[in-house]
Order: C-alpha cells, then structure tokens, then sequence
C-alpha cells in the first residue's frame, strides 16, 4: 500500500502554521471552558420575584402622566407623553444633548493633536537616528541607541494609554478636577491617542519609502519630511480612522456622566435615584440617538472622503 | 475660489474646519482652562500618584489575619474578569455571525433575485435588521448592565449578555461587512458544482473571511476585557470592584496593584493576539 | 426516444439578453455524447455566456435549452443542483478558496451530491478513501505531491490543474473549461489541451471548451464552433476550417467595431 503511505508522508509534511493553530484552540477552548466554569450557575433563581421585579419595571417605564390617564383614550395618551417628551427635552435633554456631542467633539480633537505629535517619535520609519536613509552616518552609535529608546518608549506610553479603559481614567480625574467636562475630555482623548497614535504610525510604516528617501537626500529634515510627505500622504486615511474613533467617542461619553459629569449618564443615574424609570428610559433613547447621529455624520463625512482619496 | 484653493486646498480646509469644530464645542460645553491648572485639586491626587510607584503587596490594613491575601485576590479579580470577557464574547460570536449572515447585502439579495416584488421586500427585511443592529449597538454596555439589573436584579449573568448586546450587533456588522466584500467568484465556482446556498455560505465564503474574522474577534476581546473590568463599578464581580473598594477607603497602593494587573492582562493580550494578527494577516497577501 | 434525450447538450433558437445586451441571439446546434467541441470567437462574441447556459448558470431570455437531456426550464432547485453537479465546469480564473488546502478544493467537486452534513464532514474530515481518490486524480493531473498544500501558494498552472482535478472529482458526464489557455505560457498552454482532450477521450466526457488560439484548436479539437457577435459564425468538423475562415472571424469584428 505505498499510495496510503505517501497520503500519510505528505500529510506529515503538510505547511502548517503552528502557532497560529494552537492560538485558535486555546481561543475556542476559553470561549467554551468558562461556561464550565460553574461561574454563571444561577442555583439560587427566584423566578417569581424576578418576574414580580420585571413587571414593576415595565409599568414604570411609559411616561408617568400616561401611567396615570388609565381610562384616557389613545390619542389622549399620546398628546400627554408627547408633552411630557418636550418638557423633558428642554429640562434637562438638551443640554444632556449639546453636553455629550460638544465633550465627544473637543476629546478626539486633542486626541488627533497629541496624536499627530506622536507619530515622529513612535513610528520605525522615522523614529531613527537617519530616518529613510540606506547608511547611518558615522559615529551615531549612540543616537541611534537614543531614538530606538525613544521609539520604544513612546510605543509602549501608547500601549498604555490605550490598555486602560476610559472609564478608570475619568474615575480618577474627577478627583482633581471636579465635575466638569475636563475628566471626561482628557479620559477620552488620552484613549484615543492610544488608539489614534498605534494606527496612525502603522499607516507611515506602510508607506512606500521610495519618495522619502529621494527628499532625504536631497536634504530634507525629519520633520520637514514628516510634514510635507509622510501626512499628507496618509491623511485622508487617517481621518477615516478620526471620524470612526468619534463614534466610539459619542458613545463613550454618554456613560462618562455617570461619574458626576452632565452627560446623559449623570441625569440617568438621577432618575434612577429617584425611581423616575421613565426619565431613567428617556436618557437611554436621547443618548442612543445622540451616538446614531454621531454614527450617521461620521457615515457621511468617511463616504465623501472615499470619493475623494 | 480657485485663488482660495492656492493656499486652503482640501487638506488646510479639513484641518482648520476640525481644529474650529473642536474650539467651538470647547465653548459650547464652558471649558474653562483655568480649572486644569488649578493647583489645589491636583494636590488632591498627589497621595494616589505617589503610591504608583509602590503597587500593594498585601492589604493595607495590616491585619496579621489577611497575611498575604491580598496577591490571592488580584488573581481572583483577574480570573473573573476574564471568565466574564470570554463569556460574553463567545455569546457575541454566535450572535455576531448570526447577525453577519442576515444583516448582509448578499444573503438578502441570494434569497430574492428572480423576482421583483420580492426584492423590495428583502431589501427592507435587510433595512430593519441593520437598524436593529445599529439600536443595539448604540446603548452603551454600562446602560445595558443598569437597565438589566433594574428589571431582573442581580443575575450573575446580567454583566454577560450587557457586554454581549452591543458586542453582537458590532461583530454583527464587522462580519457583514466582510462577507459582503469577499470575492464573488469563487462562490460563484462553487454554484456551478451544485453547491446549495448554505454550502455556498459555509464552504466558499466563511473560509475566505475566516482570518480577518477572528483577528477582529481577538481585538474585540481585548475590547472586552476593559468593558468587563469596568463594569466591576456596576456590581459585577469583576476587577472593576475589587478596584472601587480599595479606592473608597483610600487604599491607593492596593488600586494601583489592581491598576498594574489589569494593564498586564491587557498589554499582555493585546502582544500575543498582535502576533496572531500579523501571522494570519501576511500569510494571506502572499 | 426524442433527438434531445440523446445529446448531451440541445440549443434551439436560444436567445439571452441583458439588461442593455443581447449575448446570444437564437443559437441552435446539438452536440452528442462523447464529442469534443472548441468554441472559437472574438472576446466578448458570447463565448462564456454560451459555455454558463450549457452549464445550467444562465438562464435563457427565450428558446429551449437541453442539459443531458433534460429541459433547463422544467427543473426545480433540486434538479438543477443535480444536473449541474453532472456537468464539470473549469472556470477562466479557476474560482478555489484560496485558504483551503488543495485535497479540500478537490473535495469540493462534489458538493452539488451531497447534503450539507455530509459534505462537512468530507471537507473537514476526510475518509482515507476519499484521500486516496483524490490523490489519483492529482496524479492523474500531474501535481499530486501537493495534495496538502494550501491553495495560495500554488502556482497559476497548478492551480488551474487543481480545478480540473476538481471537476472531475464531481465524476461528471460532460467536462467544460472556459479561457483554460488565455492566461498561460505556449507550451503549457499546448500540455493543457493535451490534459484536456485525452481526459475526456479516456473517460468518455464531452468536452467544450473555449479559446482563441486557432492553432490550438485545430490540433486538439475535432469539432469547432465559431461565435460572433452573439450569433453562430460557423460550426464544422476541425479540418473544414480554412484560414480565411478564422481571418473572417476576427477580421469582422474588427470591422464591426470600427462602424459602432
């Protein structure tokens, strides 16, 4: 049977990958494993009193003056929650409204900034002590140790500024600079920066280095190459990647409230303080249109980019 | 306009309009600069940025009782939080590629193309499973958590399905967006054997989408790992409440052990699924 | 037992209009079990539309299309999946999943008989007959040392050897290939035509097959069909074909163009 035999001496030096393999099952058996866990048991179900709980929330959650009008008829009902709508909307919505896009808006602003400034420093290509040039110049042993520190070093503050969840950095803001927008602004931008300065960089490492090192020896500088070859070659790009941070912002910053700061997540917990249930629904559906209007600008602004890249 | 085009092209024009967008919503929302430069606040945090430099290694207390404890409980609170990311994400794969499969363009336009009214039927099927998606997705998993302990109380499994809502109809969208771009052709040669569409689907297109799928699914989990860890504030068992309950008793060299761990679970996730991501990546260009 | 029964492949007076296009205009022409046909023609003269409709992938506009002797028109899903699966198809650009091996590809021939089970369990987890199988037809092909290798590191010539090995793991009655010689070298192109023919004259197929390259055809097909503009330019045994004819057929389109 020689034909099974080269089947299995072909089979045995099939081109596998194997780290990529085992990372996949490792993958899959965590994603199984932990509903074995015993973690998410639920021995101790009470399910009439998490009925009884469901119920109380679903009578509490239509605006309270339509609670009340029980024999009104549906019209009637409608006119008292369209009412009650309005007059939520200008006692605290719309300021909930302006408070959450304006906060979004001014955190990926400074985000995309501290971004940009960190791009000469983080990225492989320029980020050397000859950037695009084939030979270092003599005697640069040591600044070529000096910028791949600095390479490193501003890499791994990106690393950073990303790992932490916003919400932690707000957390603990809010103790220096009280409730105000600030906590929110910088939480939310140092994140981006994270984010912003990892693609950002990868994006000037894929650029084609042949124009670069025609300017370099030529005599250009670093940073004149920076500005006036590398961003411009990579910005239309990287505002997709800014629109597309905004969203994820907007949504963000509804929660960041919850800390203290007038978004819609401060007046939410409020409502919910109060047992207002409805109030605590209105906040929900505001705050979720306020992120499909983010979503639906970002959606317009990143499709007439693509027309134009 | 052509003499404003000289020196404001489309780059200058978009800069500036995003620099005045930001300074205009500065305004709108009353940042005041001078409350960042305000000394006696940040004096406030001197203690807690003093004690970064020395992460707690036991409680705080001194308690001879607790002896050593404490390194136990970071392990905990890690291992929760992970239990409680993969739960969620694993749910959100099976909703994800659920919501990948009808929320994409060709699954609909497959089901309808030989007759007309039939089309404007799908096409509207596929509107309202994207909006759907898209409602989904714009509540923020803290907004879930709250509204589900509202209405069912505190379930273990509360702080799982609150990450997995908006996790679904993200994967949802990521994973439709990819079936819809990848090559038609070779789902087309598998048509022309015979193929069934389920088979066209399982055969021809998961494979061809299958690395750019799950590398996004190990970015979602890192995702995960800090909406899990956050929502420890929320009552979930997670790093999160470890973390606010060393802070409000001002234990600061306890909250940055807890702060450290979480950023080595992350960084430590976010350099393994890299490799992962750039094996799969160029494995295929090539 | 009717004339259409025992054809393997029936066309009357097929039309096939696009949107704005008409591709073929009322082609008829019969072509019998075993034989083997080269269509020859200008790009864009319908050659691939014509070689979609006899592999069940088009529908015509209007007029009678016969697969194996069976009506195109009176299939249902079921029946279509079967006649499709009875019929080889080796596409211009060969349509594999680039990051499936190459003993799944092949595989995959035989889809169109199998229910969505089975052929997950053929396709992930293969039997060791199905191995040895589809190891003799990549030997048969000429590429069986590369049964485990991944799709995307083959070449472009073992590559379209793979689809073939693919259309004929469907162990099909009639073998199609569209453009096999357009996007390769001349000996391989030559070697291609060889594979092709002596496959189909060894298992008994009919074969279709459409090229441009005149030479070719001549050497390897008996029987050639030339289209033009949607419409049959002429259909006749290899060795009728003269040379004006062929000129005549390329040299008119040229003329065509020129006047639209």
């Amino acid at each position: 049977m020689s034909k099974r035999e080269d089947i299995a001496r072909l089979r045995a030096a099939r081109p596998r990958d194997r780290f990529v393999r085992l990372s996949m099952i490792a993958f899959a058996l965590l994603l199984i494993g932990v509903w074995f866990t015993g973690e998410f048991a639920m021995t101790s179900f009470d399910w009439d009193r998490r009925m009884a709980n469901c119920q109380r929330f679903f009578g509490k959650v239509l605006p309270f003056p339509v609670q009340q009008a029980v024999d009104a008829s549906f019209s009637e009902k409608l006119s008292l929650g369209s009412n009650w709508f309005s007059e939520q909307w200008q006692l605290h919505g719309a300021e909930a409204f302006r408070y959450t896009l304006g906060l979004s808006v001014v955190a990926i602003v400074l985000a995309g900034l501290a971004s940009f400034a960190s791009l000469p420093l983080a990225s492989r290509q320029l980020a050397t002590a000859s950037p695009y040039l084939p030979h270092p110049p003599r005697g640069s042993r040591w600044r070529a140790l000096g910028w791949s520190v600095c390479r490193r070093v501003v890499r791994f503050l990106l690393i950073l500024a990303r790992s932490i969840p916003e919400y932690m950095i707000a957390f603990f803001l809010v103790v220096a600079l009280g409730f105000n927008a600030w906590p929110a602004v910088l939480a939310l931008a140092i994140h981006n920066t994270g984010i912003l300065g990892r693609l950002g960089s990868e994006l000037i490492d894929n650029q084609a280095t042949s124009g670069p090192a025609e300017q370099r020896s030529l005599g250009a500088t670093r940073l004149q190459i920076y500005a006036f070859s590398a961003v411009p070659n990579a910005f239309s790009r990287f505002l997709l990647f800014f629109f597309y941070r905004w969203e994820t912002c907007v949504r963000d910053a509804t929660v960041l409230g919850m800390l203290g700061i007038p978004t819609f997540g401060y007046y939410l917990l409020e409502a919910r303080a109060k047992d207002h249930l409805d109030e605590m629904l209105f906040f929900v559906l505001l705050g979720s249109i306020a992120v499909l209007l983010g979503d639906l600008v970002s959606i317009v602004l990143r499709w007439r980019l693509r027309g134009n890249a | 306009m052509k003499g404003a085009q000289c020196w404001l092209g489309p780059r200058r024009f978009a800069l500036l309009g995003i620099l005045l967008v930001g300074v205009l919503s500065a305004w709108l929302i009353q940042l005041d600069p001078a409350l960042l430069f305000g000394k006696a606040q940040w004096h406030q945090l001197g203690d807690f940025f003093k004690a970064a430099l020395r992460p707690a290694m036991t409680y705080e207390d001194q308690n001879p009782a607790t002896e050593g404890v404490f390194l136990g409980e970071i392990w905990v609170a890690l291992y929760k939080t992970l239990v409680y990311t993969a739960a969620a994400v694993g749910l959100s794969l099976v909703g994800g590629l659920v919501f990948g499969l009808i929320g994409s363009t060709r699954a609909w336009l497959a089901l309808a193309s030989p007759a007309k009214p039939l089309r404007i039927v799908s096409l509207s099927g596929l509107f309202l499973v994207r909006l759907v998606m898209t409602a989904l997705r714009s509540v923020h998993e803290i907004i879930w958590a709250i509204l589900f302990l509202q209405a069912l109380g505190n379930v273990p499994l509360a702080a799982v399905i609150a990450i997995a809502i908006p996790y679904s109809a993200t994967l949802g969208k990521v994973f439709s967006e990819l079936i819809d771009e990848a090559p038609r052709a070779t789902a087309e040669g598998l048509r022309a054997n015979g193929a069934s569409a389920l088979q066209v689907y399982v055969f021809g297109l998961l494979p061809t989408v299958l690395p750019d799928l799950f590398a996004y699914l190990l970015y979602r989990f890192e995702c995960g790992l800090r909406s899990a860890a956050v929502l420890g504030f929320f009552g979930a068992p997670t790093l999160g409440y470890y973390l606010s309950l060393s802070w409000g008793e001002r234990h600061f060299h306890e909250v940055w052990a807890y702060l450290y761990a979480l950023l080595a679970l992350i960084v430590v996730f976010d350099l393994w699924s890299g490799a992962v991501r750039q094996r799969l990546t160029t494995r295929h260009a090539a | 037992m009717s004339t259409a029964a025992q054809a393997a492949f029936r066309l009357r007076d097929v039309t096939v209009r696009f949107a704005d296009v008409v591709a073929l205009v009322s082609i008829s022409l019969t072509i019998a079990p075993g034989e083997r046909v080269g269509f020859v023609g200008p790009s864009g003269a319908g050659k691939t539309t014509l070689l979609r409709l006899l592999n069940a992938n088009q529908q015509a506009t209007s007029g009678e299309v016969f697969l194996l002797g069976e009506a195109l028109e009176q299939l249902d899903q079921k029946g279509l999946r079967e006649v499709r699966s009875a019929i080889g198809f080796v596409p211009q650009h060969y349509h594999l999943v680039p990051s499936l091996r190459v003993l799944q590809n092949v595989l995959l021939g035989r889809l169109g008989q199998q229910g969505f089970w089975a052929s997950l369990r053929s396709v992930f987890c293969s039997r060791e007959t199905e191995q040895v199988a589809v190891h003799a037809l990549l030997e048969r092909v000429g590429i069986s040392e590369k049964l485990f290798a991944k799709v995307d590191t083959l070449s472009g010539g073992q590559q379209q050897r793979v689809a073939i090995a693919r259309a004929l793991y469907q162990a099909p009655k009639a073998l199609l290939a569209d453009e096999p010689v357009a996007s390769v070298d001349p000996t391989r192109a030559e070697a291609t035509m060889a594979l092709l023919t002596t496959l189909a004259e060894e298992q008994n197929l009919t074969l279709g097959v459409s090229l441009h390259d005149q030479r070719l055809a001549r050497a390897f097909l008996p029987r050639l069909i030339g289209v033009r503009g949607g419409k049959i330019f002429k259909d006749a045994p290899a060795t009728a074909w003269t040379d004006s004819d062929f000129e005549e057929l390329y040299h008119l389109e040229k003329r065509d163009l020129v006047e639209s």
